[in-house]
C-alpha cells in the first residue's frame, strides 16, 4: 500500500489536493508534483484538504514554502482545511498560522477565495 | 540481587536497537517505532506523534545530510526508556554534519527568502527537551531527549 496518494479536483477557479496517507521525505515528490502542476496550469488558487493526511514531516511543509511565493505573486494562494490534531500540532509548533489560512471545512476554504468572476450567484 | 551495571534511577527498561538501511523508504517505520516506544514509555498518544515526527527529522537529516543521499548505509538507533527520561540515539558513520550551520529558522523570512531549510532541525528542537550532537569514532551521535514529567504521560 502506498503511503501517500494525492487525488486532484476542480472546483471553478480553486484547485483541491488531496492528500491523503503520510507527507514524509519519501513522499514529499508526489506532494511537491501536485502542488507543481496546479501553478503549471496557471491555477494559483488551491486549497490543500487535509482530512485523510495522518502526518507531516518539515519536507511537506518545505514543499509549501517552495511553492507559496510563485502562488501568491500570481494572485493566489495556498489555504488548508480539515487539518488533523496531529498536523495541527505540527502547524502549531512551527508558527504556520501565521503563514498559512486554515479553515474548518473545505467549504469554507474554497468560499474563502470569493465568488468566481462571471458567477451568477444561485445560478 | 544483580549484576547489571548501574542505570539511571526510576523504570530503566531494555533498549531497544534497531539497524536500518538509510533510505527514506524506512521513515515510515522510523515513525511508527518512535511512537509505540514513546506511547510504551508512558506518553500519550498526540505527544507520542510528535516525538515520532522529531526522530523523522532526525533520521532524514542523517540520509540527506551525513550520507549525501546514500541508500547503501546504516542508520543504528537506540531506543531507551530511562524513567524520567525517554532517549533516543542514531548513530551514522557519515559526514560530520555541523548544526550550527543550519541557518536558524525566522519564519517570516521563510516566504520573503523562500528558505525551506532548517524546519526539520527548528522542530526537534521544538519538541524534544534536549538535542544533541557529538562526534565520537568516526560515528556521528544525534541525542534527543524528552523528560516524562509534566508532558502527557499516563503513567499511573
Amino acid at each position: 500500500m502506498s503511503e501517500l496518494t494525492v487525488e486532484s479536483r476542480d472546483a471553478g477557479e480553486v484547485v483541491l489536493l488531496y492528500p491523503k496517507g503520510f507527507i514524509n521525505a519519501h513522499t514529499v515528490r508526489l506532494f511537491e508534483g501536485a502542488l507543481q502542476n496546479a501553478i503549471s496550469l496557471q491555477r494559483f488558487k488551491i486549497v490543500v484538504n487535509c482530512s485523510s493526511l495522518v502526518y507531516i514531516a518539515s519536507a511537506g511543509l518545505g514543499a509549501m514554502m517552495g511553492a507559496i511565493e510563485e502562488i501568491r505573486s500570481n494572485g493566489g494562494d495556498l489555504r488548508l482545511a480539515s487539518l488533523n490534531e496531529t498536523v495541527q500540532n505540527i502547524f502549531d509548533i512551527l508558527g504556520f498560522n501565521h503563514l498559512y489560512r486554515t479553515y474548518a471545512s473545505e467549504a469554507e476554504a474554497i468560499a474563502s477565495f470569493g465568488p468566481a468572476p462571471g458567477a451568477a450567484s444561485g445560478a | 540481587m544483580s549484576n547489571a551495571p548501574s542505570r539511571p534511577r526510576g523504570r530503566t527498561k531494555p533498549t531497544l536497537l534497531v539497524s536500518l538501511p538509510s533510505e527514506t523508504a524506512y521513515l515510515g517505520l522510523v515513525r511508527e517505532m518512535t511512537k509505540r516506544m514513546a506511547e510504551l514509555a508512558g506518553f500519550s498518544e498526540p505527544v507520542a506523534e510528535k516525538l515520532a515526527l522529531a526522530v523523522d527529522e532526525a533520521a532524514t537529516n542523517v540520509i540527506e545530510h551525513a550520507y549525501k543521499g546514500a541508500a547503501d548505509r546504516e542508520v543504528d538507533m537506540r531506543f531507551e526508556d530511562r524513567g524520567p527520561d525517554f532517549r533516543v540515539e542514531l548513530v551514522d558513520t557519515g559526514q560530520m554534519v555541523d548544526p550550527r550551520a543550519v541557518p536558524h529558522v525566522d519564519i517570516d523570512k521563510f516566504v520573503t527568502e523562500r528558505r525551506t531549510g532548517g524546519l526539520g532541525m527548528h522542530l526537534m528542537e521544538k519538541i524534544m527537551d534536549s538535542v544533541t550532537f557529538r562526534r565520537s569514532a568516526r560515528r556521528n551521535v544525534c541525542a534527543l531527549v524528552k523528560h516524562k514529567e509534566g508532558e502527557g504521560t499516563s503513567r499511573g
